[in-house]
C-alpha cells in the first residue's frame, strides 16, 4: 500500500531532486577513470584527467604545485555545494531526512573540537579540519566550555544534537575517555532516532534505509567491542553504548558485551551469514582489514539504493558514494605524491 | 546555390608538415577553418600525448588570466558588459606565448602583492574606524542620564532625537539588572568592561551566548554602525555593530573575552573616564585621517595598474585560447621520427584543396621551414562528413532542417525547398494582412539594424528572433499574400475594389451586381472580385461554410503537392546514388500509390471547382448536384463498381483502374527489393569461390551464412516497415495537412472574436474612455495572442509538416556534420 503511495505521490515533491541525484550518480568516476588516474605520473596529470570529468572546474583556479589535500579539499567543497543545493531544493520530510544525514558529521566535528581544545590546539586550525557538512551554530565557541553540562547548556542546546546529549550531562568533566563515550552515546541515540524517522516515512524508504542503518548499527557495535577489549570499560557500560537496532540485537549484543578477546568476537560473528562473509573476505586478502570489508559492503549497499525508485535512500547512497570517491582520489593522489606505487590500487571501485 | 542543394564534396587528405612548420601551418588552418582533423593518437590518454605539457601551461595561463580578471572586475564592474571590439591577427601576433607567460606571472605577483597591501591597509583603516565608532557610540553609555533615557525609550517615549539619529540602541531584554544600581556599578573596580565590534549577522547568537555564559549576570548594550564595511575576504558588504559588555568578576570577564574572540569580534579599549576617552578619540581620529590619505593614493595607483591590465585582457584571453586550440590539434597529429615530420589527416572540401595547399605553403614560409609540406589524397572507406556552405540568409533554414537530422553525405538537402515552402505553409495558417504587416515591420527592423544588434548581447528571446530574422521576414511577406487572398486585415474584410455582390433585403439573398435578374435567386456576379475573396463573404451567413470548404480543399491540394514532390526528390536521390533498385521498386510504386488515391482526389477537387453548378443547364438537371468528394473516395474502395454521381465521362473505369494500380503497388513496394538483394548475395557467393577457400573452418562458414540469412531477414523487415509506414502514412499524412485549414480557421475566428467582442463591444458603449480601454485590450490581445502565440503555433505546425510529412518521403539524415578546426569568432 505504502509502495503505491510512493509511486503516485513521490514525484510531486521529490521527483526533481531524485532525478538530480541520479544525474550526480551517473557522473561518478568509473573504473576506467580510476585506471587512468592510477597511471598518472604527477598530480598535474591527475588534474588533467580530472578536467575531463565531473570535477572539471574545481581545480582550474588552483595554482601549481598541487597537493593531495588541496585536491581532496576542492572535491569535497564540490560535494558540499551539491548537497547544499539538494537541501535547498527539498521540502519536508526530505529536508529533515537530509538534515539527519549531516548529524554524524556534527558529532564528529563536536568531538574533534572538544578533543582539540582539551589538548589546547588553536581553534582556527581545528575549524579548518571540520567537515563543512556538519557545521552548527556557535561551533567556534566550543573552546570556552569545560564541562559536559556547560557544553550542553551553552552550545548544544541550539543544535539538533541536544536531545541525544541528555544522557551525557551527568559526566563530571571532559576527559578523553568521557569524550569517546559521549561520541558513542550520541551516535547510538542518533542511529536510533534516524531509524525511527525512516520507519515513520515508511514505504520503500523504510525498506532501503532500515537495512542500511541496521548494518551501520551492527558495524558500530562490533567496532565498539573490538576497541574496548582490554580497556577499563565495564560490561554494562559497553552494553550501554550498543545501539538498540541492528541484526545483532539482542542475542549478538548480549554475547558481544561479554566477549573478552578478538577470537571470541569472531566466533560470535561467525554465526551471522553477512559477517561471516565479511570476515572471510578480510581473512582471504592479507592487506584487507575487517573495516575495509565493511566499507566495501557499505559501498554495495549505497549502490543498491539506486536500483529502486521513489525513495530517499538514493540521497544517502549518493552522499556515501561521493565521499568514498573523494577518499579514493585522495588515496591515489597520496600514493602518487609519495611515490608509493605498489599500494595505489587499494581504492574501492564504485562503478 | 549548388552547395545548398547537395553537400560539398569532401576528400580525405594527409598532410606531411615539417616539424618546425607545424604550429604555423595549424594556425593558418585554424584561421580559415578548412580541415576536420582526425585523431591519430586515439590509443593515448590525454596526458600521454606530446603536447600535454603545453596544454597544461596554457591552462595555467588561463588560471592567471582568470585571477587577474577577477581583480579587474572588482574595480571596474561595468567594464565587462560591453562587447569587445574584434581583435586583428596582427595584434595577436605582437605577443608570443612565452613572453606572455612571463608577463602574466610577474603581473600576477604584482597584483597579488598590491591586493595584499591594499587588504592590510584597508583592514587597518577598518580597525581604526571601528575603534572610532566604539569610542563614539560607546561613550553615550557614560553620559549622565543615559539609563533614565533608556528607560523612557522603553516606555515608548521620544528621547533625544538628535542623538538617536545615527545610533539605534538595542536592549538586551534578558538582562535583569535593576537600572538604579548600575551607575554605581560602572565605577566599581570589580566590573569588567569589554567593548568591541561584531558583525550584525552573528549578533543574535552572540547575545544569546552572552546571556547563557553569564547566566544573565551582565549588562550588554549594542548599537548598529550606520556605515557599511566591505569585507575583503568574503567580497561582500557587511553591517557591523558596536557592543559594550559590563560583567562582574575576573573569571567571567576572561570567559567573555574568549567568547568574543571565538565570534571573530574585534575588541577595543574603551576607557571609563571621559577625559581619556576624549584624548583617545582624538588620537584615533588623527591616525584615521592619516591612513585615509594613504588609502586614497594607494587606491588610485591600484586603479591605474588594473585598468592597464584590463585593457589588454581580451587580447591575452584570445591569444591563450587560440594557442590552446592549436595545441589540442597538435596532440591529434602523428609524429614520424625518421623523417622529422608531423602527419595530419582529415577531411576537407574538395573545391578548397587549392586554398589548403597555399595555406600549407604559407605556413612553411612563415616558419621558414627547410622542407615544404606535402599534401596527399587518401582513399577512405568511412563516410565523409556533411558540409553545407550557408550565408546569413540560408543559415536559419539549414538549422531548421538540421535540428531534425544531419543530411547524409551528398544527399539532397531539404533546406533549399524549405526556404519557400516553410514560410508559405506558415502563411496559409497565419493569413492576415495586418498581422503579416506587423511581422514584416518587426523583421525589417531587426534586419535594418542588423549590425547594431550583432555587436550587442541580446536576451534569449530577442536573440532567438534575431537569429531567425530572415525567416520571420519571409513569413510576414507570405502572410501579406495569403491575407490578401483570404481578404483579412486584423479580422476585417477589406472592401478595396467594391464588392461584386448586392444584398437584397426583401428576399434575404445576395446576387451579383451585374447578374441580378431574379432577386429571389442568388446568382453569382459575372465579373468577380479581382483578387481574393469578395468582402461580402465575411458578412454572409454561409460565409464560414464557404471558407471551410475552400481551405479544406486547399490544404489537401497543397499537402499532396508537397508530398509528391518529396517522393520525386527520393527519385533524384536514387538516381544520383545510382540505386536502380530504389527507383524501380520503391519510387515507382510509391508515386503510383500516392497519385492513384490522393492525386486523383486533387484532380476531383479541381474538376469540382471548375464546374459551374449555378449554370442554367445544371440547375434544370436534378442529377447535377455538387457531389461529396469524401463519398466518392470512400466509395471507390468500398464498392468500386458503383457511382452515385458522375463528374466526368468514364469515371467508373478510371476509378477501377486506379484502385487496381494502388493495390498492385503495395506488394510491388514490399517484395521485389529484398528478393533481388537476396539473389544478388547468392550470386556473389557462387561467383566468388575464393571466399570459401579462405574460410576453411566449417563453423566459420556457417557463421557467415547465418549472418547473411540474418541480413536478409533484416532487410525484409526493414522493407516491410517502410511499406507499412508509407501506405498508412499516405492516408495519415494527407489528413495531417488538414491542420493548415484548422489553424487558419482558428486564426481568423479568433481575430474576428477579439475584434467584435472587445473593440466593437467597447465602441458600442459610446464612452471615450471605454473605447480607449477597449482599444488597448484589443491591441494587447492582437499582439500577445494573435501575433505571438498564434504565430508560434503556426510555426510549430509548419515545422512538423516539414519534418514529418515532407522529409520522411526522401530524407535519410544519417550524416555527421563537418566540424573544421577553426578559431571561434
Amino acid at each position: 500500500m505504502e509502495d503505491i503511495r510512493d509511486l503516485v505521490a513521490f514525484n510531486v515533491d521529490d521527483g526533481y531532486i531524485e532525478a538530480l541525484v541520479r544525474g550526480y550518480k551517473s557522473s561518478l568516476l568509473t573504473s576506467i577513470d580510476y585506471v587512468n588516474l592510477t597511471q598518472c605520473e604527477t598530480l598535474e596529470d591527475v588534474r588533467m584527467h580530472l578536467n575531463g570529468t565531473e570535477y572539471s572546474t574545481v581545480l582550474q583556479d588552483e595554482p601549481s604545485p598541487l597537493s593531495p589535500s588541496v585536491i581532496a579539499e576542492k572535491c569535497s567543497a564540490k560535494l558540499v555545494l551539491d548537497f547544499q543545493y539538494i537541501r535547498s531544493q527539498s521540502t519536508y520530510p526530505l529536508t529533515k531526512f537530509l538534515d539527519y544525514l549531516t548529524y554524524p558529521y556534527m558529532i564528529d566535528n563536536l568531538v574533534l573540537l572538544v578533543t582539540g581544545t582539551l589538548h589546547e590546539r588553536d581553534i582556527g586550525e581545528l575549524l579548518e579540519k571540520c567537515n563543512p557538512l556538519g557545521t552548527f551554530p556557535a561551533m567556534s565557541t566550543l573552546s570556552i566550555v569545560s564541562t559536559p553540562e556547560e557544553l550542553y547548556r551553552e552550545i548544544l542546546i541550539d543544535t539538533p544534537l541536544a536531545p541525544y546529549f541528555a544522557e551525557c550531562v551527568s559526566f563530571d568533566d571532559l576527559t578523553e575517555r568521557n569524550i569517546e563515550i559521549i561520541r558513542n552515546v550520541l551516535y547510538k541515540a542518533y542511529l536510533e532516532d534516524f531509524y525511527q524517522f525512516c520507519k515513520k516515512i515508511g514505504g520503500t524508504t523504510e525498506k532501503m534505509m532500515c537495512e542500511i542503518l541496521q548494518f551501520e548499527a551492527d558495524r558500530r557495535t562490533i567496532n565498539i567491542t573490538l576497541n574496548s577489549l582490554g580497556s577499563k570499560l565495564s560490561r554494562e557500560e559497553r552494553e550501554n553504548l550498543y545501539p538498540s537496532i541492528g541484526s545483532l540485537v539482542p542475542e549478538g549484543t548480549w554475547k558481544l558485551a561479554r566477549a573478552e578477546d578478538v577470537q571470541s568476537v569472531h566466533s560470535i560473528l561467525e554465526s551471522y551469514d553477512l559477517f561471516r562473509r565479511l570476515l572471510q573476505s578480510s581473512a582471504d586478502n592479507p592487506g584487507k582489514s575487517l573495516e575495509d570489508a565493511f566499507i566495501e559492503y557499505e559501498v554495495q549497499l549505497s549502490k543498491k539504493t539506486f536500483e529502486q525508485q521513489f525513495h530517499y535512500g538514493v540521497f544517502y547512497g549518493f552522499l556515501k558514494l561521493r565521499e568514498q570517491e573523494i577518499r579514493n582520489i585522495l588515496w591515489i593522489c597520496e600514493c602518487i605524491s609519495q611515490r608509493h606505487r605498489s599500494g595505489i590500487s587499494n581504492y574501492v571501485t564504485i562503478f | 546555390m549548388s552547395s545548398l542543394f547537395r553537400s560539398v564534396e569532401m576528400v580525405k587528405v594527409r598532410l606531411f608538415i615539417d616539424r618546425s612548420a607545424a604550429r604555423a601551418t595549424l594556425e593558418e588552418l585554424g584561421e580559415h577553418g578548412l580541415l576536420q582533423l582526425d585523431d591519430l593518437n586515439q590509443d593515448k590518454s590525454e596526458f600521454q600525448r606530446s603536447f600535454s605539457s603545453d596544454i597544461r601551461k596554457c591552462q595555467e595561463m588561463q588560471r592567471k588570466l582568470r585571477a587577474l580578471e577577477l581583480s579587474v572586475q572588482e574595480c571596474f564592474p561595468m567594464r565587462f558588459q560591453i562587447k569587445e571590439e574584434p581583435i586583428s591577427r596582427e595584434e595577436l601576433n605582437t605577443v608570443t606565448l612565452d613572453d606572455l607567460d612571463k608577463h602574466l606571472s610577474s603581473l600576477e605577483e604584482t597584483v597579488q602583492e598590491m591586493n595584499g597591501h591594499w587588504k592590510s591597509l584597508n583592514s587597518h583603516r577598518q580597525q581604526l574606524l571601528e575603534h572610532h565608532y566604539v569610542l563614539v557610540l560607546g561613550s553615550h553609555l557614560f553620559r549622565p542620564g543615559y539609563l533614565s533615557l533608556l528607560k523612557s525609550e522603553n516606555q515608548g517615549e521620544e528621547g533625544d532625537g538628535g542623538r538617536r539619529d545615527n545610533i539605534r540602541l538595542m536592549m538586551n531584554g534578558k538582562s535583569n539588572l535593576n537600572p538604579s544600581y548600575t551607575p554605581v556599578d560602572i565605577e566599581s573596580p570589580f566590573l569588567r568592561l569589554i567593548a568591541g565590534v561584531i558583525s550584525l549577522e552573528s549578533l543574535s547568537l552572540f547575545q544569546r551566548l552572552i546571556f547563557r555564559v553569564a547566566r544573565g549576570n551582565c549588562l550588554s548594550r549594542f548599537s548598529e554602525i550606520e556605515e557599511v564595511f566591505y569585507d575583503e575576504e568574503k567580497k561582500e558588504n557587511v553591517r557591523n555593530c558596536v557592543f559594550v559588555i559590563f560583567c562582574p568578576g575576573k573569571e567571567l570577564g576572561r570567559k567573555m573575552e574568549k567568547l568574543c574572540e571565538t565570534f571573530g569580534a574585534h575588541l577595543y579599549p574603551l576607557p571609563d573616564d571621559e577625559a581619556s576617552r576624549r584624548s583617545l578619540l582624538a588620537q584615533v581620529s588623527n591616525r584615521l585621517r592619516d591612513i585615509e590619505a594613504v588609502v586614497a593614493t594607494t587606491h588610485s595607483q591600484r586603479l591605474e595598474t588594473l585598468s592597464e591590465i584590463g585593457a589588454k585582457l581580451a587580447l591575452w584571453w584570445k591569444k591563450v585560447s587560440r594557442e590552446l586550440m592549436i595545441f589540442h590539434c597538435m596532440n591529434m597529429l602523428n609524429y614520424d621520427t625518421s623523417r622529422n615530420v608531423y602527419i595530419a589527416q582529415g577531411w576537407t572540401p574538395q573545391d578548397q584543396l587549392g586554398l589548403l595547399e597555399s595555406l600549407l605553403h604559407q605556413g612553411c614560409q612563415i616558419a621558414r621551414a627547410q622542407v615544404s609540406s606535402v599534401l596527399e589524397h587518401r582513399v577512405s572507406d568511412s563516410v565523409p562528413p556533411t558540409y553545407f556552405r550557408t550565408n546569413k540568409f540560408t543559415t536559419v533554414f539549414q538549422n531548421i532542417v538540421e535540428s531534425y537530422g544531419i543530411a547524409t553525405y551528398r544527399e539532397l538537402n531539404p533546406a533549399c525547398f524549405t526556404i519557400i515552402t516553410f514560410p508559405f505553409l506558415f502563411a496559409v495558417m497565419f493569413g492576415d494582412v495586418g498581422h503579416g504587416l506587423l511581422m514584416c515591420l518587426f523583421a525589417s527592423y531587426l534586419i535594418i539594424f542588423e549590425r547594431k544588434f550583432a555587436n550587442q548581447k541580446l536576451n534569449e528571446i530577442l536573440q532567438f528572433c534575431y537569429d531567425g530574422r530572415y525567416i520571420i521576414l519571409l513569413m510576414g511577406i507570405f502572410s501579406l499574400y495569403t491575407g490578401l487572398i483570404y481578404n483579412e486585415f486584423f479580422g476585417v474584410a477589406m472592401n478595396i475594389f467594391g464588392s461584386r455582390w448586392k444584398f437584397n433585403a426583401s428576399s434575404n439573398f445576395a446576387c451579383g451586381i451585374d447578374n441580378c435578374v431574379d432577386p429571389s435567386q442568388s446568382l453569382p456576379p459575372k465579373n468577380i472580385y479581382p483578387i481574393g475573396f469578395d468582402p461580402i463573404w465575411s458578412q454572409a451567413l454561409n460565409g464560414l461554410t464557404f471558407f471551410n470548404s475552400y481551405k479544406m480543399k486547399l490544404s489537401i491540394v497543397l499537402g499532396v503537392a508537397q508530398m509528391v514532390m518529396g517522393i520525386f526528390l527520393s527519385y533524384l536521390n536514387a538516381r544520383y546514388f545510382q540505386q536502380s533498385l530504389d527507383i524501380f521498386y520503391v519510387f515507382l510504386p510509391q508515386i503510383i500509390f500516392m497519385n492513384a488515391i490522393f492525386g486523383y482526389l486533387v484532380i476531383l477537387i479541381f474538376i469540382k471547382w471548375s464546374i459551374d453548378w449555378n449554370s442554367s443547364s445544371c440547375l434544370s438537371n436534378p442529377s447535377c448536384r455538387p457531389p461529396d468528394l469524401k463519398q466518392i473516395l470512400i466509395g471507390m474502395f468500398m464498392n468500386p463498381g458503383s457511382l452515385d454521381m458522375q463528374l466526368f465521362p468514364g469515371q467508373k473505369v478510371v476509378q477501377i483502374l486506379l484502385l487496381v494500380c494502388a493495390i498492385v503497388s503495395v506488394p510491388w513496394m514490399l517484395l521485389p527489393k529484398p528478393l533481388i538483394l537476396r539473389r544478388r548475395y547468392k550470386r556473389l557467393e557462387n561467383s566468388a569461390p575464393w571466399r570459401q577457400q579462405v574460410i576453411h573452418h566449417g563453423n566459420e562458414e556457417e557463421k557467415e551464412e547465418n549472418a547473411q540469412e540474418q541480413d536478409f531477414g533484416e532487410i525484409f523487415v526493414h522493407q516491410l516497415i517502410h511499406t507499412i509506414e508509407f501506405v498508412l502514412g499516405a492516408v495519415s499524412n494527407t489528413a495531417s495537412y488538414l491542420r493548415l485549414w484548422a489553424l487558419s480557421l482558428a486564426h481568423s475566428e479568433l481575430s474576428q472574436v477579439f475584434l467584435e467582442k472587445v473593440l466593437y463591444g467597447s465602441m458600442a458603449l459610446n464612452n471615450a474612455f471605454a473605447v480607449w480601454m477597449g482599444f488597448l485590450l484589443w491591441f494587447g490581445l492582437t499582439i500577445g495572442v494573435l501575433c505571438l502565440m498564434e504565430s508560434l503555433s503556426a510555426f510549430l505546425h509548419a515545422l512538423r509538416l516539414h519534418w514529418v510529412e515532407f522529409q520522411n518521403k526522401f530524407y535519410q539524415c544519417e550524416g555527421r556534420k563537418f566540424v573544421p578546426f577553426r578559431f571561434e569568432e
